[in-house]
């Protein structure tokens, strides 16, 4: 992530003439932000390959690029490039899904999923082998509470999930509060089953 | 699960069981690619797309530009024909050798054998976009062309690509530069 010297430094690059001085400002951008936006957008789109992925969201960032709009102030970089980024990657995903006829996921927030869970009662190794499975099925079901708690599981800040989030830091507590709340049904029965 | 100091925990699950989601997680992050930092073969074919992206950009404006040119030229000419030179259209109507165009100054080519022609056109294309020259790309098997504009007698600024492409400091107008795989290299 920039500190507030490095947000200014990029945002005077980017904003210049000098066209070696914007794509020093890009490759900035893309190293300091990629790797939250792809978790972001992976934990929603797992089923291209992860350099398809990859190529993707390398593609929404070089939007920066030929975008014909660019933030007016320093402070609001930041908000800028993920807007960019996201809804140009949104839009590739999706093309990428309809390309390989791959059903898109669902929008987590359509119907009730917290309530209505039940385990299968397929059958584990172990313990270990049952909390992946049941951390890979929450993860399909709700996607961006996954990416959260994967991201604050890695010990990321809170800013850093609140700006992937586009969310202020209260809300990302509440979000991540939900997460967790979500993710016991998905669990549970792995360690009960060991106790 | 204790994430970040929050108390109040609503998952009710003890150290142990934490640990095996935290590393349920960790493996999930490892199996779909993701990492906490930019890995750098990412960065540096990120840095040649961005290199393209802005190359084809540039080249986008310069048509642009192009078009808008001929399109006023076209409506000044016809302006003129019609409102004031209309007595010397009449008298050389019929003619069939009057019209005589300007040819187009010829482009000096270049012929460059390497031993990688993509990592040297990349090169190529950074040190013309640095010094502010407008480039074109076109990728044939192992054979790239580049037409490069506009080189200016003794400008300091284009030193080195001129170095780069074995120019001398006197080259001048657009250039196109042939790179090509040396087979002994």
């Amino acid at each position: 992530m920039l500190n507030q010297i490095e947000i200014e430094a990029v945002y005077i690059n980017l904003v210049g003439s000098d066209v070696a001085r914007k794509r020093l400002a890009i490759n900035k951008i893309y190293e300091a932000f990629q790797p939250n936006m792809f978790t972001k957008l992976r934990y929603k789109y797992q089923d291209l390959s992860e350099n398809e992925a990859q190529d993707i969201v390398q593609d929404a960032f070089i939007k920066i690029a030929t975008s014909n709009s660019l933030p007016k102030k320093p402070e609001a970089l930041v908000s800028w490039v993920l807007e960019v980024v996201d809804n140009t990657a949104l839009d590739l995903f999706k093309k990428a899904y309809k390309r390989y006829e791959i059903p898109l996921p669902e929008d987590e927030n359509e119907g009730d999923h917290g309530t209505s869970f039940h385990f299968n009662t397929e059958r584990y190794e172990d313990t270990e082998d049952c909390v992946s499975k049941g951390v890979l099925s929450f993860s399909k079901k709700f996607p961006l509470h996954a990416a959260a708690l994967s991201m604050s599981l890695a010990k990321k800040s809170t800013i850093d999930i609140s700006q992937m989030l586009k969310r202020t830091e209260n809300a990302t507590w509440t979000f991540l509060h939900e997460g967790k709340k979500k993710v016991a049904p998905y669990l549970k029965h792995c360690f009960e089953a060991l106790n | 699960m204790n994430m970040n100091n929050e108390s109040n925990d609503p998952s009710g699950f003890d150290e142990n069981e934490e640990q095996m989601i935290r590393d349920s997680f960790s493996k999930l992050d490892k199996r779909l690619g993701i990492t906490a930092y930019t890995p750098d073969h990412l960065k540096k074919s990120f840095e040649k797309k961005l290199l393209l992206a802005t190359a084809k950009r540039s080249l986008f404006a310069t048509w642009r530009g192009l078009w808008a040119s001929i399109l006023a030229a076209f409506s000044i000419g016809v302006l003129l024909t019609r409102f004031a030179m209309m007595p010397a259209t009449i008298a050389t109507r019929g003619g069939p050798e009057s019209g005589v165009g300007a040819p187009d100054s010829p482009s000096r080519i270049v012929s460059i054998a390497t031993g990688n022609p993509e990592e040297f056109a990349f090169k190529v294309i950074s040190l013309a976009l640095n010094a502010e020259m407008e480039v074109t790309s076109q990728k044939s098997g192992e054979k790239i062309v580049l037409y490069i504009k506009p080189f200016k007698q003794g400008s300091a600024e284009q030193a080195s690509i001129k170095l780069a492409l074995g120019l001398d400091s006197e080259a001048a107008g657009s250039i196109s530069a042939i790179i090509t795989k040396d087979p002994k290299k």
